[in-house]
């Protein structure tokens, strides 16, 4: 097996990994919200944040797989999907969405009562002004800004409070956000690799390093 | 002579918002309702556009430079005021989850004036926040049967509705020392007392009517 054979082979599992456990994680997450709607009488609102999360990652694993190992041309999807944070096409705005969730996810952890919401509204407000304008200029800063302060808070969160569910999602973040930073083939597709377990891990619940669970 | 008249309208309306201030910090002093502190300021900040106003009529100055695009002065003091008018409404219904939407709504529709030439966007926004603000309270002034509240709301109402008619200076002028007024009598108890009818007092004073009449018969 030469070098070319072991970095295809690591790359397709790293897409099927992407497009099989990350969708799995998310209805693993998906089915624990509503077990727990069904015995609270409401969502959690940390967990539906999580799902979330979750749910834009396996959009963005399934479309990846799509267009890069399916044998068929998609050349609408390729188009829309774009492929990078600096303009408001489909991979962007799942990747601002993502960081909007996790920032929310940090002022829901502290209770920042009057923060809840404003990652929300300051990134509706940001896909409005693109949608009427085509001004989308701000995107690729906010994605950077947002996801390094959330990263750091999630981290300094999960330890403050003892939480599983900051901590992991912290550890997710830095390896996926790394991906997107780190301009090295290699490093990329071992990260690909590593999240897409750790996301299977985490969601299965046996990442637990702190042993009281703070819902 | 025009602008001598308009200067003359926005100084009475400068002097009614200061008397409402004054009556609102007396009021204040004696119950300590953080409430009127909150309605203080947003006049304060009415009132900081009305100097501003009376400078331009008096110097004949035209300070409503155009910042970038189609984004003015005039209308950034506009955008200031919108915010802290909604976010006094999300204060009085209670909703601190909200605190922040004002800021962000007032800033991506003032950066999108400045990108694209269109007035639109300003004039619904100032339409949803006035008449949105006017509604409720209004409607929680009738309920409460509280005078400052209705003042306010038809403050909101028709300081809103001169925003909309922007363009036609006299009816904008006018409009704004009517709503003035509306707040002032708000802050002096003029609808508690003239308004509001009190229902169990006339109740009372027909009882002692009817009373009055079979006895005598």
């Amino acid at each position: 097996m030469d070098i070319t054979q072991i970095d295809f082979f690591i790359t397709q599992l790293g897409y099927y990994l992407d497009a099989i456990l990350i969708p799995l994680a998310t209805a693993i997450v998906g089915r624990k919200l509503v077990k727990d709607k069904k015995v609270a009488g409401t969502y959690n609102p940390i967990r539906a944040l999580i799902f979330g999360i979750f749910l834009c990652f396996s959009a963005l694993g399934i479309i990846e797989f799509f267009l890069s190992v399916f044998p068929f041309e998609l050349p609408l999807l390729n188009e829309w999907f774009g492929g990078g944070i600096e303009n408001f096409d489909l991979y962007g705005f799942l990747i601002g969405t993502m960081v909007t969730l996790g920032l929310t996810m940090i002022f829901y952890a502290n209770s920042w009562e009057f923060l809840y919401y404003s990652a929300i509204f300051f990134y509706g407000g940001m896909l409005l002004l693109f949608l009427f304008t085509g001004f989308d200029a701000f995107l690729e800063t906010y994605i950077m800004i947002a996801g390094a302060v959330g990263v750091i808070f999630l981290y300094f969160t999960g330890i403050r409070v003892k939480d599983n569910g900051a901590l992991g999602l912290a550890i997710f973040f830095t390896i996926a956000f790394g991906t997107i930073l780190i301009d090295d083939h290699w490093v990329a597709q071992i990260s690909i690799i590593v999240y897409s377990v750790f996301i299977l891990i985490f969601s299965l619940g046996y990442f637990k390093p702190f042993k009281e669970v703070v819902k | 002579m025009v602008e001598l008249g308009f200067m003359v309208g926005e100084i009475a309306y400068f002097i009614m918002g200061v008397i409402s201030v004054v009556t609102l910090i007396k009021h204040w002093k004696m119950n300590s309702n953080r409430m009127l502190i909150a309605v203080s300021i947003y006049v304060c900040a009415v009132l900081i556009r009305s100097v501003i106003d009376i400078t331009i009529y008096a110097f004949d100055l035209n300070i409503d430079i155009t910042v970038a695009g189609g984004l003015t002065i005039g209308m950034i003091l506009g955008f200031i005021l919108f915010t802290i008018q909604l976010e006094f409404l999300l204060y009085l219904k209670n909703l601190p989850k909200l605190y922040t939407l004002p800021l962000f709504s007032s800033f991506y529709i003032a950066l999108g004036r400045v990108l694209v030439d269109t007035a639109i966007p300003f004039i619904l926004y100032a339409m949803i926040v006035s008449y949105g603000s006017a509604y409720f309270l209004i409607k929680d002034g009738r309920k409460s049967r509280n005078g400052l509240a209705i003042g306010m709301g038809l403050f909101f109402l028709i300081y809103g509705f001169g925003q909309t008619f922007a363009m036609i200076e006299v009816l904008f002028v006018i409009l704004r020392i009517v709503a003035m007024v509306a707040l002032l009598l708000g802050t002096r108890g003029f609808y508690e007392k003239y308004v509001f009818v009190n229902v169990e007092e006339e109740q009372k004073i027909m009882g002692t009517w009817i009373a009055k009449l079979v006895v005598k018969e």
